[in-house]
């Protein structure tokens, strides 16, 4: 009898389900579609004005004043502290003529992405050197720094996970949480008790989906303060609330630390407990490009989905050759990150001096961030001290209400002095107005 | 949301378990299929019609309905006698015998069996990263099961290293593998292969070449990098130089351009679009479009590949209900439609039917934002890419974007279209905004190839490339099909897909290939549908007829061998003679 039942019950089972769809699926059908009323269509065509391509009340600018061109540095006296030139490679002659012999090797682009006939040799040696200078397992190579924090985060971040970040976090990075469709959390620039509390508040909240990941993003020196993020607490609570934690490194890798290694070597903290750093060549090693490195097991995964490496052509040969010859520079010559620092420190301390001014950025970093003391208008004054600086042959970038410089190791201490007094003048035409 | 993307890459990109396991229904590997190509002939009306050109089913011109848009929305006189001599695109995509596809369905199941099955036995042999006990994982489980199990065993079909330039002919770096294809050693040895692999369209990769002495020439003027964005002080005279110049190639007002192609669409697709507009895109739309556009968060519908009649069918409902979620009764239009296409598809080799889109976009008003990554120089008379190809007018089409990758050879992207668009993007590109400005020699070499295809330099080495691309494509495309091998795409195409269907067929023909020094791409699944696993070919003008009759011969070998020559499709006998090809 209960060999019957069971039979019975088996047999009935699978008869409901199909049963059930069945009906599901005859009804989806009998369903009417909505008509379209013709006319209704027609007019609608007729009558549909859609918006202008675009939205013209947002040209602010003619041309000129949008695309401010390179200065001529041959002008003596000029002093371009707007493009990032830590090293001085930008000028460097050496790396030009490796240049050269890359693209009569290579040519000039790689006609292909890296899956396509797109990796060329040196692709493979940058990969290892960089993967060797940072003493981690491998490392992946992207044309583009922008598209490289974009994409490595995208990579690995889903829909699910959600995503513990700074609020200054680089807008490439707030892209790739865009692409990645995340949930994300910012939490006070730099501040790791806002951090706790936001990860607490998570925490307490509990019946989380089991597969979901945190992450933790953030930025080695900020670009947009110049400020160092405080990596052992950050470390700390990683332990403590198992995140994943990605650094991006575009402006501190080959700066911070005593060989240069980031802000890893900064706070000595060991780099097998990050689970990526991501950089880009555009920084201290003077080329173009981005990368990402850490364990083999992960940044496999990245040759596989992240879509601005694969779907991407690769960098052209010759901007790779351009970071290995930096990289050389760096291995066999590790003194000069203590000159750079020094330099940093000095132009810190000066800027600190000036008495209208408020220096944002960290002491050590290469980027310095300045604004004026008063709150005021600080937008328009800081353009009119821009306009006065420019005028005067010094350079630098009018970010929003900051000014943005540049310190590179070829200043010395008349650049240095010329830049102060200029700073100065500006500031009293500024109050005098 | 597009969720199939049709990339330019071959492996696991964007898998994930839930659209596999979607995919691996029954029914929609049928649809699937139909979404692809079979609809094609009972959606478009002339295929009634079903004259064939040597294996080519005519398209395009016949239609009644553009012959009406034609007469009602194209006027001036210069397009109607455009219209008059017409291009009758010839374009195939053969369905495959029945047995061909069951058997690449099951050929598919064998190998994720296996692939369950070895991962059993031998787990994977990569370190497992340190301290990381209680941690969630990185990435989901059936990823990395599909990258070492699935690609893992023709992952030496893929990444081959190079070591020379991309040219006709390329150095590959040996290798072996003494571990199935766990770790790779290099021999030493080196290979030199007939490039059928990069996008070298038009031989410029060679640098031999003026244009890259000139790149040389201003490596040593301007350095390597201006180490600043285009706004903030890191624009230079080539950038200025090169916008122009672009523009005037295009015969359009302005061009502005970017450091990186995938960059170029990833980045301003979401500064001209917010969300409230519609994005109707076509179904094998590139990784970088579809990014950009899930950037901008508008609504994204996908229309079928190349299907003029489905875009016109969505292009009705969507104006007739306009934006969803309105209060009852309430019609509230879309703020702005665009139409998303490219070029020449890079994965399809199609070559998009402009001039009916372009009558659609006006009938309904809507944008027309055209990607021609890789038809920019590949095709059209001189070079100008789809536009010219039809013998459109470029202002027709409301953003003409491209990329110098291809065949300029260089690095890059640009965006041309009007002087307001272009100033907008100026100000508000985030590419301009927060991203490196392309690097000197770079912007060099385009310049220099601009200046030979346009003329400037005194010569007509630019036309004699075009035309030897063209010839060249016509040769390999039409002795293709007298072998009997199914080629997708356009006749004019100089991208050349080459069905295989099977799995392992891929690998074998790519294998076989590298080791008769030809240099081939083998695409699969995700990149290609499931069903449809295709080797392509890229033809460039630096190919000579030899080059290709040696390919040729070899491909015959290969199909012969295992089994490729699936095309029913009459064979025209008649030996093909290269000179004597006549051009479009």
């Amino acid at each position: 009898m209960d060999t019957f039942k069971e039979n019975a019950l088996n047999t009935i089972g699978p008869a409901i389900i199909v049963l059930v769809c069945t009906v599901f699926y005859l009804s989806k059908k009998k369903q009417p579609k909505k008509e379209i009323n013709e006319e209704l269509l027609n007019e609608r065509i007729l009558t549909y004005k859609p918006e202008p391509l675009i939205d013209y009340s947002k040209i602010h600018y003619d041309n000129k004043d949008i695309e401010i061109p390179a200065p001529d540095e041959s002008i003596p006296g000029c002093l371009n502290l707007a493009k990032v030139n830590y090293f001085n490679f930008l000028n460097n002659h050496e790396f030009r003529k490796e240049a050269e012999v890359c693209i009569k090797k290579y040519g000039v682009g790689s006609c292909g992405p890296r899956g396509f006939y797109g990796t060329v040799d040196v692709h493979l040696t940058l990969e290892s050197r960089l993967a060797k200078f940072l003493q981690m397992e491998e490392s992946v190579l992207y044309s583009y720094g922008f598209s490289t924090i974009s994409s490595a985060i995208s990579a690995y971040c889903k829909k699910s996970d959600i995503i513990f970040c700074d609020e200054k976090i680089s807008f490439a990075a707030a892209q790739g949480f865009l692409a990645a469709k995340s949930q994300v959390v910012y939490f006070k620039h730099n501040d790791t008790n806002d951090l706790e509390e936001k990860l607490k508040e998570y925490e307490k909240k509990g019946k989380h989906k089991k597969r979901m990941s945190k992450f933790l993003i953030v930025e080695g020196i900020y670009a947009s303060t110049g400020t160092i993020c405080p990596l052992p607490k950050l470390m700390e609570i990683r332990e403590k609330y198992k995140l994943r934690i990605f650094i991006d490194e575009s402006l501190s890798f080959g700066v911070l630390g005593k060989e240069g290694r980031g802000v890893t070597e900064h706070f000595g903290i060991d780099r097998s407990d990050v689970d990526m750093i991501m950089g880009s060549l555009e920084g201290s090693l003077g080329s173009i490009g981005g990368f990402g490195v850490g364990a083999s097991i992960v940044v496999e995964h990245q040759r596989l989905s992240s879509l601005g490496y694969c779907f991407s052509a690769s960098l052209p040969p010759f901007l790779s050759q351009v970071a290995v010859c930096a990289l050389d520079i760096f291995e066999n010559n590790p003194g000069i990150f203590g000159e750079l620092e020094t330099i940093c420190v000095k132009v810190d301390r000066q800027l600190r001096s000036l008495e209208h001014y408020n220096v944002i950025s960290d002491p050590l970093s290469p980027l310095k961030v300045i604004t004026t003391k008063e709150v005021d208008n600080r937008f328009e004054k800081i353009t009119l001290i821009h306009r006065v600086c420019t005028s005067k042959n010094i350079y630098m970038v009018n970010a929003d209400g900051y000014l943005k410089l540049n310190v590179s190791i070829v200043l010395d201490d008349s650049d240095i002095e010329k830049l102060l007094t200029t700073l100065k003048e500006a500031a009293l035409i500024c109050n005098d107005n | 949301m597009a969720t199939r993307t049709s990339g330019d890459f071959a492996i696991t990109e964007l898998i994930n378990e839930d659209a596999f396991q979607n995919r691996s229904h029954k029914k929609e590997y049928s649809s699937l299929y139909q979404n692809g190509y079979s609809k094609h002939s009972d959606t478009n009306s002339l295929c009634k019609q079903k004259k064939y050109l040597n294996g080519h089913t005519l398209t395009s011109s016949s239609d009644e309905e553009y012959l009406n848009f034609k007469d009602k929305y194209l006027n001036g006189t210069s397009h109607n006698k455009h219209f008059k001599k017409e291009k009758v695109l010839k374009e195939s995509f053969e369905k495959p015998l029945l047995i061909t596809t069951l058997l690449t369905l099951l050929s598919f199941y064998v190998l994720m069996f296996l692939g369950y099955l070895s991962q059993a036995l031998f787990p994977p042999k990569v370190l497992k990263q340190r301290n990381r006990e209680g941690y969630p994982r990185l990435y989901d489980k059936f990823s990395s099961f599909y990258s070492r199990y699935v690609y893992r065993r023709v992952r030496d079909c893929w990444n081959y290293p190079i070591c020379s330039v991309p040219g006709a002919e390329v150095v590959l770096k040996d290798r072996i593998t003494k571990d199935h294809c766990w770790t790779f050693e290099f021999t030493g040895l080196e290979r030199k292969c007939l490039n059928l692999g990069s996008y070298n369209y038009l031989g410029f990769a060679d640098p031999k070449s003026s244009c890259t002495e000139f790149a040389i020439e201003c490596a040593h003027k301007y350095g390597l990098s201006t180490g600043a964005t285009r706004q903030q002080y890191g624009t230079n005279e080539l950038h200025v130089e090169l916008e122009k110049l672009t523009a005037e190639f295009l015969g359009v007002e302005d061009a502005i351009t970017f450091g990186m192609g995938f960059a170029t669409n990833s980045l301003n697709i979401p500064a001209l679009i917010s969300p409230g507009c519609l994005l109707i895109s076509d179904e094998r739309n590139h990784a970088s479009l579809i990014l950009g556009m899930r950037l901008s968060g508008a609504t994204v519908k996908v229309f079928r590949h190349n299907d003029v009649k489905d875009l016109e069918k969505i292009l009705r409902t969507q104006i007739y209900y306009g934006q969803p979620n309105q209060p009852k009764e309430q019609h509230k239009p879309w703020k702005k439609i665009f139409i998303f296409v490219e070029g020449i598809y890079s994965m399809e080799g199609s070559i998009v039917h402009l001039p009916q889109i372009i009558a659609l976009k006006k009938k309904y008003k809507a944008y027309l934002y055209l990607d021609e990554a890789h038809s920019i120089g590949a095709i059209g008379k001189s070079g100008k890419g789809v536009v010219d190809y039809f013998g459109c007018d470029p202002k027709d089409i409301d953003i003409l974007m491209g990329t110098y990758t291809k065949s300029f050879a260089s690095a890059g992207g640009y965006i041309a279209g009007s002087k307001k668009l272009i100033r907008f993007l100026r100000e508000h590109s985030y590419g301009s905004k927060y991203a490196c400005a392309m690097s000197p020699p770079v912007t060099a070499q385009i310049i220099g190839v601009l200046k030979v295809l346009m003329g400037k330099d005194g010569t007509n080495l630019g036309k004699t490339r075009i035309e030897t691309l063209a010839r060249n494509t016509q040769y390999f495309r039409r002795r293709l099909a007298q072998i009997g091998l199914i080629t997708y795409g356009c006749e004019d195409s100089p991208v050349v897909p080459i069905l295989v269907y099977l799995y392992s067929k891929i690998a074998m023909c790519v294998r076989t290939l590298i080791q008769n020094n030809i240099a081939t791409v083998g695409v699969g699944y995700p990149a290609t549908p499931l069903l449809e696993g295709r080797i392509r070919v890229c033809l460039s003008a630096g190919h000579t007829k030899e080059h290709l009759d040696y390919a040729l011969d070899m491909l015959e070998k290969v199909a012969d061998d295992i089994g490729l020559k699936h095309s029913r499709l009459p064979r025209d006998t008649k030996p093909i003679e290269y000179e004597k090809i006549e051009l479009n």
